[in-house]
């Protein structure tokens, strides 16, 4: 038997226009690594998304400037080793500043 | 022959230009003394207003201080030979030729003598140095924009 | 007089209780030790200003404050500083504007403008080509800052002039008014629009045609394109800030689990992107607009055309304002938002202040602090625009229950009782903006805590920057701890250290008269200490190198402390809410609590040079920092708290 977690992922401009949302709730199998994830929407976004999230896409390597959160918590470098968790938040950004 | 040309809906209103200009000239930060102004007013407006280099102040001049430059087509000013009169200024149909309240003689944009430095450093790219053929197409734009319906009163005006 | 390179080289000083106006000589000896601006201004508020003093009586003075940078090509140069005691705080108030009143305050051919006393009948100041006049102000009485704005410009005939005035609020005497300027600019935070309106002064207006003279022109000019070469390289700045605006942060933020929602509730709130920087883009921005020189240009101009909350097109909203009147009132309708912010503007009323007071007045009603015999029968709902809408034109004119929050929640909840004082969201009575301390970074918790004005999240500096965002600012020269620790860490890794050495930084922009945004970044895209110390010596021809650069920021950070100390403000008063304590209840912060201010403040006192015990800076720091007289003085107050 399969089961299945819900994550929701926020996406911080320029994603907000590739992806047309700000964020979208999605549904993987539990176990599943947040590197996964990433890639399952790189598939579902093409190109653009891809070029915006990955340096190089076939080492898994999320780009420079690009942050990964998961609950809040910076796991851009650990992608590969992080499983999500039902009701998880993925944070898609890159780092700005203001207030 | 390149000319100077505004691309109106870029401008932020920063007046970079004005500071950048009255810097090359002057190495002082002081927009009373740039060639180009900025006006910023209430609705909607941010308008750089530059010289046309249109040449109708060189006949007003009686003591033949403006003449137009034949490399970058620019209406320039000998300031040797200004006396600062002032006649001049009444001769520009939008105000871009005045008196330089320091050094008092005329002064106007001479386009950098061909690098303008307003483009160079205009952040929005508001600002361009086009070929004459191109900076005419934006031109007869810019200038059909005033026949937009319900234009807008400039307020407050000058006394 | 040997000439003076970058300052204007005069105060204009301005007795409103006997009308005279003097223009004396800038103080050589302050811009030695305190370079300008806020430093330039703590010192003679320090040596001027009674310890004590009702900040809205007669005694206190408003001192609008230019740095050397300001109206130059150094980023950011369009700005100044409001500089006086808070009506808010009863503590040390600088309140930053942008648009262009620093900049032609200086072309008028002043640094500073001091205002003292009190005006008998309302009066305004006129501030033009080295000369001042005071002039009667009866017909503006009243006015909104919009309207006033246009009519002072009719009346002198210069519709170039930058006009810095207050609204009915500052008339009102709301503890939050602000000073307003070029209409929708705002010196916002801790109430100077109130001290304004007690010296019965309704604007300050100004232009000239004096220029801001270089020492060393060349090499001004060159360090000006290296710095804005390296801002074109900030990547979040060309993709949000720019772009979008500082609105552009409310995804990022409600992503972070970092947006203040329901007053203290939580940090995430389900309809954040109603109020986004994407959404407002895509609605009613009409185009970006900028402060005077400055090639970010990160302001919005906003109109909403029509329905119930049209609005005329104006500058804003900004992060701040779409947080404090939306998520934290649990609200989302952006038109009622932008309604809401043009008449906080209008009557100029500081919308962060505005919004937290509103919510808290939403917290007290939903826990039955607050009733409607209370509100005159208004029910605070929360979420409800008009309810909202109805708040801030009450608070503005100080009516019905908007004359109790007009007062600031600190007062306010003393007044309400019932334990409303544990859900008032300030730091010394400065209402808490919209940076969520314990979602953004524990660090934001410490510089609440130990900011002089207050629960500030941008003076003296951003530190998030350092924690949440992993930005250098380039001051791993300088101590910076690096690379930054868990966001969420409290004491035992560097934190005190960081906040101490980012509110330095921080103090550069406020001494030389800049904005903030081209300072933070990676030390190879943004204006780093390095990067303003070059500028400064080239426009000044004062030579200073970042290190020294630094040192007079921690003089005048010191400085800043010591007014507090003097106004009887310690330890006891570096705090933070008690709902920061508790955990956020949902989203992707969930859990996040603060739980060890006391030992994160220890950390920052020792690396202040200050006493653990009681915050104050030892007479040692004091004497090292060249405040000897500084420190007699603290000495010898009767008050002051023993060690």
């Amino acid at each position: 038997m399969v089961t299945l977690v819900k994550v929701t992922v926020h996406y911080g401009h320029p994603l907000t226009e590739i992806t047309g949302k700000a964020r979208e709730d999605v549904v993987v199998n539990k176990g599943s690594t947040v590197l996964f994830l990433l890639k399952t929407l790189a598939t579902k976004y093409g190109d653009a998304f891809k070029d915006h999230v990955f340096s190089d896409y076939a080492k898994n390597q999320v780009k420079e400037g690009t942050i990964i959160s998961l609950n809040a918590k910076y796991i851009s470098n650990e992608t590969e080793n992080i499983k999500v968790e039902d009701n998880d938040f993925i944070g898609i950004f890159r780092a700005v500043g203001g207030g | 022959m390149k000319t100077l040309v505004v691309i109106p809906d870029r401008c932020v209103g920063c007046m970079l230009c004005e500071l950048y200009c009255s810097f090359k000239f002057y190495k002082t930060h002081n927009p009373a003394r740039a060639r180009i102004h900025v006006i910023r007013s209430e609705p909607y407006i941010d308008a750089p207003i530059i010289c046309l280099q249109c040449g109708l102040c060189i006949s007003s001049c009686p003591s033949g201080a403006i003449s137009r430059n034949k490399k970058t087509g620019a209406i320039v000013v000998d300031e040797e030979k200004c006396t600062g009169c002032g006649l001049c200024v009444p001769s520009c149909p939008i105000g871009m030729i005045r008196i330089d309240p320091v050094v008092h003689v005329a002064i106007k944009c001479d386009l950098c003598g061909g690098d303008p430095e307003c483009v160079k450093r205009c952040p929005e790219k508001a600002l361009q140095y086009i070929d004459a053929e191109e900076a005419a197409y934006y031109r007869q734009r810019a200038f059909a924009k005033l026949f937009e319906k319900a234009p807008v009163a400039m307020k407050p005006y000058p006394r | 007089m040997k000439q003076l390179f970058g300052y204007a080289g005069k105060v204009l000083r301005v007795n409103l209780t006997k009308k005279k106006i003097l223009k004396q000589p800038l103080r050589e000896d302050i811009i030695d030790k305190y370079v300008g601006c806020v430093g330039y201004a703590a010192r003679v508020l320090w040596e001027e200003l009674k310890p004590g003093i009702d900040p809205l009586g007669p005694g206190n003075k408003l001192i609008f404050a230019t740095g050397p940078l300001t109206g130059t090509l150094c980023p950011g140069s369009g700005s100044h500083e409001i500089c006086t005691k808070s009506p808010l705080t009863g503590a040390w108030a600088e309140s930053r504007s942008g648009g262009f009143f620093g900049p032609k305050l200086k072309f008028a051919g002043f640094d500073f403008v001091i205002l003292e006393g009190r005006a008998e009948k309302p009066v305004y100041l006129w501030v033009h080509d080295g000369e001042a006049e005071i002039r009667d102000a009866k017909e503006l009485w009243g006015k909104t800052v919009h309207e006033t704005t246009d009519v002072v410009l009719e009346e002198i005939g210069d519709p170039e002039a930058s006009v810095a005035c207050i609204g009915p609020a500052g008339e009102k005497l709301v503890r939050f008014a602000t000073v307003m300027n070029d209409k929708d600019r705002a010196a916002a935070r801790c109430g100077p629009g109130a001290v304004m309106g007690s010296k019965k002064i309704k604007a300050v207006v100004t232009n000239g045609i004096q220029g801001i003279s270089v020492a060393h022109p060349e090499e001004f000019y060159e360090a000006v394109i290296e710095a804005e070469e390296a801002l074109k390289k900030n990547m979040p700045n060309v993709h949000t800030i720019i772009p979008l605006g500082t609105i552009g942060l409310v995804n990022i933020y409600n992503s972070q689990g970092a947006l203040p929602t329901k007053y203290g509730y939580t940090g995430y709130f389900e309809n954040a992107e109603k109020f986004s920087g994407e959404t407002l883009a895509k609605t009613f921005l009409v185009k970006r607009r900028a402060c005077f020189g400055c090639s970010m240009g990160c302001g919005r101009y906003t109109e909403v055309k029509s329905g119930p909350w049209a609005t005329p097109p104006h500058e804003g909203p900004e992060y701040e304002t779409v947080v404090m009147l939306g998520s934290l009132c649990l609200h989302d309708n952006l038109e009622a938002i932008i309604r809401a912010n043009y008449i906080c503007n209008s009557y100029g009323l500081d919308t962060i202040s505005a919004g937290n007071a509103i919510a808290f007045a939403m917290d007290c009603y939903d826990k039955g602090l607050l009733t409607t015999a209370d509100t005159g029968g208004l029910e605070l709902r929360w979420g409800d625009s008009a309810t909202i809408i109805n708040l801030v034109e009450k608070i503005a004119k100080r009516e019905g229950v908007g004359d109790l929050l007009a007062e600031g929640v600190r007062r306010a909840a003393a007044k309400i009782g019932k334990g409303a004082e544990e859900l008032a969201l300030h730091v010394k009575g400065l209402e808490m903006p919209a940076h969520e301390p314990r979602g953004e970074a524990k660090s934001t918790a410490l510089l609440y805590a130990t900011s002089p004005r207050g629960a500030c999240h941008m003076h003296p500096y951003w530190t998030g920057s350092w924690d949440f965002n992993q930005w250098t600012g380039g001051l791993i020269e300088l101590g910076l701890p690096w690379p930054p620790p868990d966001k969420f860490a409290e004491a035992g890794v560097g934190k005190g250290l960081a906040v101490k050495l980012l509110m330095f930084h921080g103090v550069i922009q406020d001494i030389t008269g800049v904005c903030r945004f081209p300072a933070l970044g990676k030390e190879e895209d943004c204006i780093t200490p390095k990067r303003y110390a070059r500028m400064l010596s080239a426009l000044t021809g004062r030579e200073i190198n970042q290190f020294e650069l630094m040192k007079i920021s921690e003089r005048v950070l010191n400085l800043e402390k010591c007014f507090n100390v003097r106004e009887g403000l310690t330890r006891k008063d570096d705090t933070i809410p008690k709902k920061m304590k508790e955990p956020i209840a949902t989203g992707p912060t969930k859990g996040q609590a603060v739980t060890n201010l006391d030992g994160m403040l220890d950390e920052y006192y020792e690396a202040c040079g200050w006493d653990k015990k009681t915050s104050i800076p030892t007479r040692e720091k004091l004497e090292e920092l060249g405040l000897k007289d500084v420190a007699d003085e603290l000495a010898g107050m009767a008050k002051t708290p023993k060690i």
